[in-house]
């Protein structure tokens, strides 16, 4: 048992500890999150603006106004297109202004931009950029500002078809960087897909959706634009192509502006929140990464979201799924409740921790449970053995009731064949209770039943095993009664000590003569005095029991003798001890002491059993007692053959110290016979057991 | 010492219709002489009532002790063994004797053997003679 409970807890703590490992990842990504997902909201309404502005300065400042125009999207590559042409820097304000407006136009300009962004100096499709109504207004600033921050492309074809190579190249790049970010998850941009042609690869299509994201991405990295964009239109290319395919298909359709605009304001804070929350996170493990793509930085806008982007994509393989799903999640959520949610995620792993252990330490009882039941049920069957079902020609059948209170336990049984062919039956009671009983009732049990194989008669074995078990039974009595079966003489001994002899009921029953009964062992007194002998010529049944039975309380009286009497010769044939034992117990209103009873059945015709031999021992005090008369008396002599009697066994006792008295009542007159043996050793008795081949 | 009707009152754990409330009592009929009357049915819950009050009177410097019982209506194992235990502890020249024990009570020391084990008379009178010396007819 105790090594299956030993391995349980094993198992449980590599659980807890996954658990808790995981739960400690959870709060980590949580802790990440709020920043990234505060500013989102932020930079969801301004992220296009700045990033545009940013990137007009940047298409302004930096010597490529090619590079410098393209950036953004082809919206912005046109609105910077323009701002180039105004001059720059001059154009930001106007530009960041503008780009804040809710661009009602956003729709068709969508669509132009997405057209113009592309093809710059070449993906544009003409059409587009002719239809560009937004390009009609302030080539770049109008369209812009038309558009609002959103309509990169609807900042005017015109302008984007002047803006278009400039823009090319930088929003190419920019653009490439935001599409690497947005690759995975954002949904392309609708205006960016317009171009069927592949953007060449000076072409950043000006991800519009770049727009949005690179404002907290230029914010964070200062973009120098001025970076070759050679270096990040490699990358860029990559991501470009992936750009402009995605949106080719949005373009067809023609979204709504609102549809367009909704999809770009999506796109944007995604890939920006991503970006943002990636790159606190990436920066912290991959300064190494982050570090070595200086040209990638170099791009402005793309900078930061390059940074994180890079060192996103080494990591990407790792934990991307993970990541992004719950940055995705956690960016949704605000960081009151995603500390209430990370509550009770710890609150729901530690109750299922503790459910577990208490699950286990349930197992580990109830095995507990099972070893202690097993082990009563041994005990219980050392003392109440099953008997077998026959002893030659003997049917044999015990019982054993306890008492529901205190005084449970005590009784003891035993039935074995002799070696000489008889049957012996043990049947007893300690008076103890509880624990100790249990040992004491082993002790006694198993002592005379040595002494009954070792072949010496019922009353010899009281009388040997005694003193010896006196001295380890304390203050308990043990009242018992032993008895051996003759079964060709058919002929029952029993000598009882403090214990009721047993009834045999066959054709009539004999009522045994209680009077100078031996004391129970342990009363510091001599036992094995007394010993009958009951001849049983035809079937009969022999009950063994013990006190409780008769101890019974019926109806406020005991349940006595006579009724049992009564009760085993209303037995049916075949039946048993326990069927016994049931009938007592309904009879009865209270047995306040256990029940035990060993049933013999002999076979044959039905006669009377009877008493046909009489042993008592008698010392000097027990001569000059009056139970010896009247133990005389209850055995049919008359007064003038009492006083010969004892007159002779006190001539007897002041010689020896003892006498048997034997009375033969097989015929009349009764025979008498007193003899000298000293049964308070055993030398004498084994020398005539080991002579005679047994003992009588 | 004279601890007099010390109510020593117990209900019989059987709560049998016929309980008797027990009772034991006590009283001294010399410096070392005490009378313990004991009332009722003497079984598993009542026994040990017995063995205190007993021990108390022979704790307290009696020699001579008589166990009334002649307003006893059953006695079990248990209640026979106290008596017994007490009997085999006594000082030296200390003596017990059992009275007015009748009945389910007689039968039941005369089945179990133990009325040879203890000086057992009729009556208290009886019982007193022979603790203190005088001889008793067997």
């Amino acid at each position: 048992m105790v090594g299956g409970a030993y391995a349980s807890p094993s198992i449980a703590r590599p659980r807890l500890r996954s658990a808790v490992t995981s739960l400690s990842c959870l709060l980590l990504l949580l802790c990440t999150a709020p920043a990234p997902a505060a500013g989102e909201a932020a930079a969801r309404s301004t992220r296009v603006l700045p990033s545009r502005a940013q990137f007009a300065a940047q298409t302004v400042n930096p010597s490529g106004k090619h590079s410098a125009s393209s950036p953004t999207d082809g919206a912005r590559g046109g609105t910077r297109g323009a701002a180039d042409g105004s001059g720059g820097q001059a154009h930001e304000p106007p530009e960041t202004q503008r780009i804040q407006t809710p661009p009602p136009a956003q729709g068709p300009a969508k669509h132009d931009r997405s057209v113009p962004v592309r093809p710059v100096g070449a993906g544009v499709p003409p059409d587009r950029r002719a239809s560009g109504p937004r390009a009609a207004p302030p080539a770049g600033v109008g369209s812009v500002s038309g558009q609002g921050t959103i309509s990169e492309g609807g900042e005017g074809s015109a302008q984007q078809a002047p803006a278009e190579p400039q823009v090319g190249a930088p929003a190419a790049t920019v653009r490439g960087e935001r599409g690497k970010h947005r690759h995975p998850r954002e949904p392309k941009h609708p205006h960016r897909p317009p171009s069927p042609q592949p953007p060449p690869p000076s072409q950043k299509p000006a991800p519009q959706p770049t727009l949005a994201p690179p404002v907290a991405l230029t914010a964070s990295a200062p973009p120098s634009v001025v970076a070759p964009a050679t270096a990040p239109v490699a990358p860029v290319r990559a991501a470009g192509p992936r750009i402009l395919a995605e949106p080719v298909p949005a373009a067809g359709p023609v979204p709504t502006a609102k549809g367009v605009g909704a999809r770009r304001r999506r796109a944007v804070p995604k890939p920006a929140a991503t970006l943002a929350v990636v790159a606190p996170a990436l920066t912290a493990r991959t300064s190494t990464v982050v570090s070595s793509p200086p040209p990638e930085l170099g791009r402005g806008v793309g900078g930061a979201p390059v940074k994180a982007s890079t060192p996103r994509r080494s990591a990407h393989g790792a934990d991307s799924p993970l990541v992004t799903t719950v940055t995705k999640i956690i960016g949704v959520v605000p960081a009151a409740v995603r500390f209430l949610i990370a509550g009770l995620v710890a609150l729901a792993l530690a109750l299922g921790a503790a459910s577990r252990m208490a699950a286990l330490r349930a197992r580990r009882l109830a095995r507990q449970r099972l070893q202690l039941l097993d082990d009563v049920g041994l005990l219980q069957a050392a003392l109440l053995p099953d008997l077998p079902a026959r002893l030659g020609p003997v049917g044999t059948t015990a019982a054993y009731r306890p008492s529901s209170g205190p005084a449970a336990g005590g009784d003891f049984y035993d039935a074995f064949a002799l070696a000489d062919g008889q049957l012996a039956v043990i049947m007893g009671d300690v008076s103890g209770h509880g624990r100790d009983a249990l040992g004491q009732t082993t002790l006694v049990r198993f002592t005379l039943r040595a002494y009954l194989e070792a072949g010496l008669s019922p009353r010899g074995a009281l009388a040997a095993a005694a003193p010896a078990l006196e001295r380890q039974l304390g203050d308990s009595l043990v009242t018992v009664v032993l008895a051996t079966y003759e079964p060709r003489a058919r002929k029952l001994v029993y000598s009882c000590a403090g214990h009721p002899p047993p009834l045999v009921v066959g054709a009539g029953s004999p009522s045994p003569v209680t009077i100078c009964a031996a004391p129970p062992i342990g009363a510091g007194r001599p036992t094995g005095t007394r010993q009958t002998t009951v001849s049983i010529p035809g079937g009969a049944l022999a009950c063994f029991y013990t006190d409780g039975v008769i101890e019974a309380r019926v109806g406020g009286e005991l349940f006595g003798e006579p009724r049992l009497r009564e009760l085993l010769a209303g037995l049916e044939p075949g039946a048993s001890a326990s069927m016994l034992l049931d009938r007592v117990a309904e009879e009865s209103d209270q047995r306040p002491d256990d029940m035990a009873a060993c049933l013999l059945r002999m076979e044959g015709e039905p006669l009377a059993p009877t008493v046909v031999l009489e042993e008592l021992e008698l010392d000097d005090a027990e001569t000059r007692r009056g139970r010896a008369r009247r133990f005389l008396i209850a055995n049919g002599l008359d007064g003038a053959e009492i006083e010969e009697v004892l007159g002779d066994a006190r001539r007897e006792v002041t010689r020896d110290g003892r006498v048997l008295l034997e009375l033969s009542l097989l015929e009349r007159p009764l025979q008498v016979s007193l003899r000298r043996q000293n049964v308070a050793t055993l030398q004498q008795p084994l020398q005539s057991a080991a002579q005679s081949g047994g003992m009588r | 010492m004279t601890i007099s009707d010390s109510g020593f009152s117990t209900s019989a754990g059987t709560a049998s219709p016929r309980a008797i409330a027990f009772a034991v009592s006590q009283h001294s009929i010399d410096e070392l002489t005490s009378v313990v009357a004991v009332e009722g049915e003497l079984d598993l819950a009542s026994a040990p009532t017995l063995k205190w009050s007993l021990t108390d009177v022979l704790d307290g410097g009696a020699r001579r002790v008589v166990v009334d019982l002649s307003m006893v209506t059953f006695i079990d194992s248990t209640a026979l063994g106290v008596l017994v235990a007490v009997q085999r502890h006594l000082d030296p020249g200390a003596r017990i004797a059992i009275a007015g024990a009748a009945g389910d009570v007689l039968n039941i020391f005369e089945l179990t053997g133990l009325d040879a084990t203890f000086q057992m008379r009729s009556t208290v009178e009886e019982a007193l003679a022979s603790v203190r010396g005088a001889t008793a007819p067997g």
